[in-house]
């Protein structure tokens, strides 16, 4: 393919794929590609936290999942108990 | 010589209040929403229980609100960071997600109670609910549209005067002076300790601190471009703002125990019950009331819609700041408006499950409140972060005994609502 012709092609190619985008499914898919990108960059941005786990961090964070494991049984049986 | 000194004192006491006043908002404007619709129904419910017994607690309650909200000042003008920023840098995604999702879905419900609040005072006066709706929602875009800060806080402090409308009410129903004197001494009434006091203990300190303050506050100092040397302003507005939630609720503790509480408590739903049942005898006081709750709810709303607002322009990296036009955040406005628009379709929905939403706003509240004071606490003591600004020693005890107490109390109070039979 010559340059001039991989050129007209790309741009036939990306018209294709605006075309695609542009109808409704094409439309929702591009949102959820966009959300889903934006997620990504953020999970990478704050992969690492930038505060030192001293023990007390870190005692401070077992402490609030232990908390929040606690919470979610209390309200798994409360949510069993009125189904049953 | 003399002359001159006091002249040179009141010059400067001049250029420290113009500075106060172009700094004052953000402290003030948290501490009156805290008495949103669901702590104003709180207050009156207590005033028509148990009289003036419990003011002592509410006086107690306003130092706790302001040692918690005093250190978002402080991580806000330092990081120049919103709260769920801070906690995504500072702790890692996992942390940050579950702070932002769960600070989302609580404020959704939080703003749902607000509007149940303002439909029930202005049905009062005979405005249909959707119309409430309508109005309310028209009013709390229109107050963005100026796209400036100054304007949108000037805007909300007129609305937080309103809500000092429970002040003059007292002076119509002239209060037993004395009687309001006792409350102030702490002590449990003289039916004991009972289940129903302890509810309502647990239940005033829930009202105390929300979630949404926090993340409120910071972001709204670092949105009004505070920074370290006006710190100790932001303090200090954040204790006049604590002076005037602690009047606000003694305030409305003492109309509905006036006027309603009777040997052995009589039990309320809501404010708007309060104020239906003194119409009869009170009908100004009774407008008052409602004027009272319908202020507190749009109050509410609008600082609850902007905490997840901020939040999630924080973490996403859309421009977030109420200096911008729409045009210019076209995303953080939308989220603004889609929120307080979908709770109040969800209020006028026939059928819907308000009482459930009211109850579970509840127990939503204390899986965010621990973390969002352990992540406090933890960002204020961090000395790479927070500089000579960090919590000192005193900071600290009162700020982990504090947080401790709200803590085991409003977890106490959710595991209530969840078993209601719990403490009977």
């Amino acid at each position: 393919m010559s340059v001039d012709n991989k050129e007209n092609y790309l741009e036939t190619r990306s018209m294709i794929d605006y075309v695609d985008d542009t109808s409704e499914k094409g439309r929702s898919s591009s949102v959820l590609k966009r959300w889903r990108k934006a997620i990504n960059n953020i999970n990478r941005k704050y992969s690492k936290p930038r505060l030192k786990m001293t023990p007390l961090v870190k005692v401070s964070l077992l402490a609030l999942r232990l908390y929040l494991i606690m919470l979610v049984i209390i309200l798994s049986y409360k949510f069993y108990t009125m189904v049953m | 010589m003399e002359g001159a000194w006091y002249y040179y004192k009141y010059r400067r006491f001049i250029k420290w209040l113009g500075l106060y006043l172009a700094l004052a908002g953000p402290g003030i404007i948290v501490m009156i929403a805290d008495n949103d619709a669901g702590g104003i129904t709180t207050y009156a419910a207590t005033g028509a229980k148990f009289g003036f017994n419990l003011i002592w607690l509410l006086v107690l309650l306003g130092p706790v609100a302001y040692v918690v909200q005093e250190m978002t000042v402080r991580l806000g003008a330092v990081t120049k960071r919103g709260h769920a920023e801070a906690i995504f840098d500072a702790f890692g995604s996992f942390w940050g997600w579950f702070s932002l999702i769960d600070l989302g879905f609580l404020d959704f419900l939080t703003m749902v109670t607000e509007f149940i609040g303002m439909t029930a005072a202005l049905q009062i006066f005979g405005v249909p609910p959707i119309l409430t709706i309508i109005g309310v929602s028209i009013l709390m875009i229109s107050i963005f549209m100026h796209g400036r800060y100054w304007t949108w806080e000037k805007i909300v402090l007129l609305f937080c005067g309103l809500n000092l409308i429970y002040i003059p009410a007292i002076l119509l129903i002239h209060p037993n002076i004395s009687d309001v004197t006792k409350g102030l001494i702490p002590g449990i009434p003289i039916s004991g300790f009972t289940g129903d006091f302890f509810f309502f203990f647990m239940a005033n300190i829930g009202t105390t601190i929300a979630p949404w303050m926090i993340f409120f506050q910071q972001s709204s100092v670092v949105d009004k471009g505070m920074t370290e040397k006006d710190i100790s302003f932001g303090k200090f507005d954040t204790a006049v703002g604590a002076f005037f939630t602690v009047v606000v609720a003694i305030a409305c503790v003492i109309l509905t125990g006036t006027l309603l509480f009777k040997p052995g408590g009589i039990d309320i739903d809501s404010a708007a019950q309060a104020a239906i049942a003194i119409m009869d005898s009170y009908p100004i006081v009774s407008y008052a009331l409602a004027i009272g709750l319908f202020d507190a709810g749009l109050l509410g709303a609008i600082c609850i819609s902007l905490a997840s607002s901020w939040a999630m322009g924080e973490v996403f990296g859309w421009a977030h700041s109420i200096n911008n036009k729409v045009s210019e955040a076209p995303m953080f406005y939308a989220f603004y408006f889609l929120s307080l628009i979908f709770a109040g379709i969800v209020v006028i929905t026939p059928g819907a499950p308000l009482v459930l939403i009211t109850l579970f706003v509840q127990v939503v509240a204390v899986t965010l409140l621990p973390a969002a004071l352990v992540f406090l606490l933890l960002l204020l003591n961090n000395e790479e972060m927070m500089g000579k600004y960090k919590n000192t020693l005193m900071q600290n005890i009162w700020g982990f005994l504090i947080v401790f107490i709200v803590i085991i109390v409003s977890t106490l109070y959710a595991l209530s609502v969840i078993f209601p039979e719990m403490f009977k």
